[in-house]
Formats: structure tokens, sequence, C-alpha cells
């Protein structure tokens, strides 16, 4: 399983044949990167993407093929070959997007009430770890599992780190909430299956 | 980790627990990029294995994070790793 993030997105866009049609890889571009993307890849100018902050809040949820993000992170994902993962920024709204190019998620759970440098990376980790237990315990779509699964550890580890840090969350202590996260979601899963 | 030499001990010192291959190179170390493949290549032929040498003890490999845009890396090594990465998730 391979994904590529950051710097590795610009080598992406000089030479977009080496992932092309790959369809194990998947892309975690943030807004920028997504942008820089989408004008290698399709030669157009940047794409309309969905203003969350005139929706309705969400948790998790497939999107629609009409909604903005979803039209242009699907037609990336399918004209890549790839799974795409679009991250939140505060100026787009706090939904991260992912699309295979047939199926487009929305996660939209609460995360940290400040960006800081560093939670990219982390997701990018926490993914590699996800996509590996996907496929290896042969989950249903495991590319689109791992990312989900992903962006909800990491959004609820930002979260409780933002609870106890505030304004002074760095990146490490989004790494030392990992486990609490996981621990909390695993426990919520559990109820609610239980009802 | 796999890393530039100069960034090995830096990574290797914050961080003691992470295994680090500081293997790859970068043209402000001692490649000169020039246009002439018979300059860069001999580096190419001798970084590639020594990361794809690897890749069969990884579940997954990350490409990106700390990469930087060295010219050397983001135009010669880097993509050959992609499509070696490529080819080995495929099997």
């Amino acid at each position: 399983m391979i994904i590529i993030d950051a710097d590795g997105l610009n080598v992406v866009c000089r030479h977009v044949d080496c992932v092309r049609g790959h369809g194990q890889a998947i892309l975690t571009p943030n807004v920028v990167e997504f942008g820089r993307l989408w004008k290698c890849v399709t030669g157009e100018e940047q794409p309309t993407l969905t203003d969350w902050s005139e929706q309705p809040a969400l948790t998790v949820a497939n999107l629609s093929s009409d909604d903005p993000s979803s039209l242009a992170v699907s037609r990336l994902a399918r004209e890549l070959g790839c799974t795409i993962f679009l991250k939140v920024t505060l100026t787009q709204g706090p939904v991260d997007v992912i699309s295979n190019g047939s199926r487009t998620i929305a996660v939209g759970t609460p995360g940290s009430g400040k960006r800081c440098g560093g939670i990219g990376d982390i997701l990018a980790g926490t993914i590699s770890t996800t996509v590996h237990l996907a496929v290896a315990n042969r989950v249903p779509d495991p590319l689109m599992e791992a990312c989900v699964a992903g962006s909800l550890i990491v959004r609820r580890a930002a979260s409780l780190a933002f609870e106890e840090k505030q304004w002074s969350l760095t990146a490490p202590d989004v790494l030392d909430a990992l486990s609490a996260a996981l621990r909390v979601l695993l426990i919520e899963a559990n109820t609610q299956s239980s009802l | 980790m796999f890393c530039t030499q100069a960034a090995g001990i830096p990574i290797k010192s914050y961080s003691p627990e992470i295994i680090v291959h500081p293997v790859l190179k970068a043209a402000n170390e001692d490649i000169d990029l020039g246009t002439n493949q018979e300059v860069w290549r001999p580096s190419l032929d001798a970084i590639l294995p020594k990361v794809t040498q690897w890749f069969p003890a990884l579940h997954s490999i990350i490409i990106g994070p700390g990469l930087g845009r060295d010219l050397f890396l983001a135009d010669q090594l880097i993509p050959r790793l992609v499509r070696k990465a490529v080819e080995a998730s495929r099997t």
C-alpha cells in the first residue's frame, strides 16, 4: 500500500504517470495541494469546492454526486485511478472529503479548533496503519474504509488534545492523544452495536 | 524511515526508536544535477536498491512528509521509487 502526502504530491504533479491507474495509492492533499494536482491532471483552473459553512453539520455521510466537492474529488480520483483524501482547512470548512471515483464520503466530526503543522503527517501515518489492517482483514473497499477510519481517529485525537492544550496545541499533542482517541471510538462503537 | 544522509543524524537524535536508513541523496549534497544523464544515473542505480530491498518487509509506504523539493529527489529519485512502490504493492 502506498500513501502520497505533502511534497510527494508535488512529485506526482510533475510525474503524473507514476501513479496514474495504480488503484492502490492513496493521495492526501490539502486544498492547496488539491488545486495544484487538479491543474496538473485536468489542465483546468481551480475546481469549485463545497462551502461547508452553508451546509448542515455532518459526522460521516455519503456525498451526493452533485455536491461540488464530491464532483471535484471523485473526478480527480477517476482521472488518476487513485483514492483521494481531501483534507480539511479552516477556510474551506471542517470536512474531509474522500473518494475513489465511484463513492464519495464526507467526514465532519469535531477536530481541533486550532490548525498546526504536522497534523497532516499524523493523518498519513494513521492511514498507513489502517489501510494495512483493512487489507489484511479483507475489509470490503479497504482503501475507503481506511481513509474514513484515519480521519475519525485523527479528528478525535485532535479534539481531545485541543480540550487540554487549547491554543498551545502542537502536532506532538495530537500524536499523544491517538491512543485515547482510538479507545473512545471503540467504546462508542461497542455501545452503539449493543443498543 | 528513509531519508537523506544529512537528515539521518538529526532524526535519529530526536527519535532514537525510529529505524532510520539515511540512504537518499539530495542535489545539494553531492550530486551534480546537470542535464547529462550520465552524471546522476550512477547515483540512482546505487540508491534505488538500498530502498527497494526493504519493500518486502514493509506493510505500507508513505511518500512525501519531510521530503522537501530538492530537484534530484523530486524529478529523478522519487518518481522512480513511486513506480517501484506501486509495482511492489500490486504483488
